[in-house]
């Protein structure tokens, strides 16, 4: 396509414009060429010098083939074993689908694929229902976002957290329990035990798939991390609904068995006493901190 | 020629020659645990480390403690149109301080428009405009800083029809006008200089060499007519030339091997590293520049932690 009334020169936000509508296409170079010309009214022969070794269109390609090469690697770097469970030809065709409609936005790639599992569960709503066969990958997918963030969040490495005394818990002594930014909680619609074939084998190249779960059924899952080590847990529902009543603010041991027994309907002084022997070992997996003084709580 | 080697030692802006460095890669992380360092120093990729608080940010203080970290970063957009963003500065700034950061540096390029980001080194127009415009947030990022900033000259494919100057001019001026620092990537000189049809001597020689502080060294690959800054192969007889030209021309400054993709072990990287300091004692090693099909490269930012030696590290408990 040829522009016949050359217009002034581009001014540099024209000319970046134009080039990021020509490189970013998700239909490829050529419909991205003929999008800036009609929006932008340049063509590349009025943007670019005439090319010493390549045609224009040849140098161009480098950067759009680059662009999505670049994100689907990163994409495919936070995502091994969704990738691997929906195979390559799949994968990407939901990735360049999600960068569509999502181009990257932040300064760090780190930050690229944290709406992918929005994306998925959005565009693929009949999918998350009980017994379609991509619930299963959708879990995958979550679960495998939240070990990014977990690996990467601020945790209790570096701060002076010391664990709960387990007499003074036993005791009554009042206790607020909060979350760290790498503690993560999921429901899912099948056991921990079903990912983690998947988890591990994404890890090591050339691995075969394992076999699709058979079964499902609605379990709670965490994953905390401690000395930098990521974690998942298989939690019963008392555990994972206390915690969830600390994630967003700290609340007291008390509130928390509350909103277990509330949740789980049972009695609240029996989660009161399973919490209070369990923050000791909950504290120790990095899943959760403590503080605590003297005072007896109330109820 | 604007200086010499004469005022080597009072210009780099007062920032050191630190000997033969590496750019650190998370997979390397064991080897450098089990092995020691081995190299003078380490140049870090700053957006790999800006909002992370995991087990690379950890190692990364624990080297930041025995040898020098330099942060060379590719999306500061120095370039765009687009306003800077002072949230990514802010943070620029507080992981050099936590890391004690000899330098930081970026590149001569625009990486995005308002709220896309290619996360990709595009190229610049080279004209008064274009110049005036980088002039005036390099100011900007040096007064946020509060330091130098080093900036690098990119690889390109294409050039621009608007140009008025060649890129050795600009960046000259750019560095003259400003007071920045310059990383001179030779690799980047060598491909450009193909692509585009300019003798790379003469781009080495036009430059005001009191600002380079730091030498890129990266293996390229020839895909059809293109060269392409790959960062996955050995650095190739031309480039070896153009860095002992550098090296002469600055009296001595920094250097930094580069390896992105199909990353070698440690070992191999130490060995590729120590070419460098033949090359200073006089001897040029022999390797081709490597050949591929296609075009079908993504340009080379380190941009993740690997999935399999990151992940591998995860595991299953019981509640």
């Amino acid at each position: 396509m040829t522009i016949s009334n050359q217009p002034e020169p581009a001014t540099l936000v024209q000319l970046q414009q134009w080039m990021l509508a020509s490189i970013t296409n998700p239909q490829g170079l050529t419909a991205g060429l003929q999008h800036a010309t009609i929006a932008h009214g340049r063509d590349a022969s009025s943007m670019l010098a005439k090319g010493k070794v390549a045609d224009v269109q040849a140098g161009l390609a480098v950067y759009a083939n680059g662009y999505w090469l670049r994100l689907l690697a990163c994409l495919q770097s936070d995502y091994p074993a969704l990738r691997l469970h929906l195979g390559e030809d799949l994968f990407n065709f939901f990735c360049r689908s999600y960068l569509a409609s999502f181009p990257p936005a932040s300064y760090s790639l780190h930050d690229l694929g944290s709406h992918f599992t929005r994306f998925l569960r959005h565009t693929q709503r009949s999918a998350a229902r009980e017994g379609h066969s991509l619930r299963f990958p959708l879990e995958l997918a979550l679960i495998e976002h939240a070990r990014n963030c977990a690996q990467r969040a601020p945790g209790l490495e570096q701060t002076d957290y010391t664990a709960p005394d387990p007499m003074a818990v036993l005791l009554g002594a009042k206790t607020v329990i909060s979350l760290p930014a790498t503690t993560r909680l999921l429901l899912t619609a099948h056991p921990l035990a079903a990912f983690q074939p998947w988890l591990a084998a994404a890890t090591v190249s050339g691995s075969d798939r394992p076999q699709h779960p058979l079964v499902s059924a609605t379990s709670c899952i965490a994953i905390s991390r401690h000395r930098y080590h990521v974690s998942w847990h298989a939690l019963e529902d008392w555990q994972f609904y206390a915690l969830s009543a600390a994630r967003r603010q700290a609340r007291t041991l008390s509130h928390c068995a509350q909103a277990a027994a509330r949740r789980c309907h049972m009695p609240v002084a029996e989660i009161h006493a399973k919490l209070s022997l369990w923050l000791p070992v909950a504290s120790a997996a990095g899943l959760l901190m403590t503080a605590q003084n003297t005072t007896t709580e109330q109820g | 020629m604007h200086s010499t080697s004469q005022g080597a030692s009072q210009a780099r802006l007062g920032l050191p020659n630190l000997g033969m460095g590496l750019g650190l890669r998370t997979q390397h992380l064991p080897a450098i645990l089990a092995g020691g360092a081995r190299v003078d120093w380490f140049e870090i990729i700053s957006e790999n480390f800006i909002d992370h608080a995991g087990y690379s940010a950890h190692v990364l203080e624990q080297l930041a403690a025995q040898l020098p970290i330099v942060m060379h970063g590719v999306s500061l957009s120095i370039g765009s149109a687009s306003p800077l963003n002072l949230e990514y500065l802010r943070k620029l700034r507080e992981l050099a301080n936590r890391v004690s950061a000899v330098w930081v540096s970026d590149h001569i390029c625009w990486t995005g428009l308002g709220s896309h980001n290619s996360h990709d080194l595009l190229p610049l127009p080279f004209h008064e405009s274009s110049l005036q415009h980088l002039i005036q947030r390099v100011h900007q990022v040096q007064d946020i800083l509060q330091r130098p900033l080093v900036l690098e000259n990119p690889s390109s494919y294409i050039q621009f029809a608007d140009s008025t100057m060649p890129e050795w001019e600009f960046i000259s001026r750019l560095a003259l006008a400003t007071g920045c620092g310059l990383l001179l990537d030779v690799n980047n000189v060598y491909v450009s200089a193909h692509n585009h049809g300019f003798d790379a001597i003469d781009y080495l020689r036009a430059l005001p060499h009191s600002h380079i502080v730091q030498l890129h060294l990266a293996g390229p690959t020839r895909a059809g007519e293109l060269l392409i800054d790959t960062h996955d192969a050995p650095v190739p007889t031309p480039v070896w030339q153009l860095y002992a030209l550098a090296q002469e021309l600055t009296g001595g400054v920094s250097t930094l091997l580069e390896w992105d993709a199909n990353v070698p072990d440690y070992e191999d990287l130490l060995a590729e590293l120590a070419k460098a300091s033949a090359v200073l004692a006089g001897q040029l090693p022999q390797q081709a520049v490597q050949q591929q099909q296609g075009l079908q490269f993504a340009h080379p930012i380190d941009f993740h932690l690997p999935a399999a030696s990151q992940h591998s590290h995860d595991h299953l408990e019981p509640a």
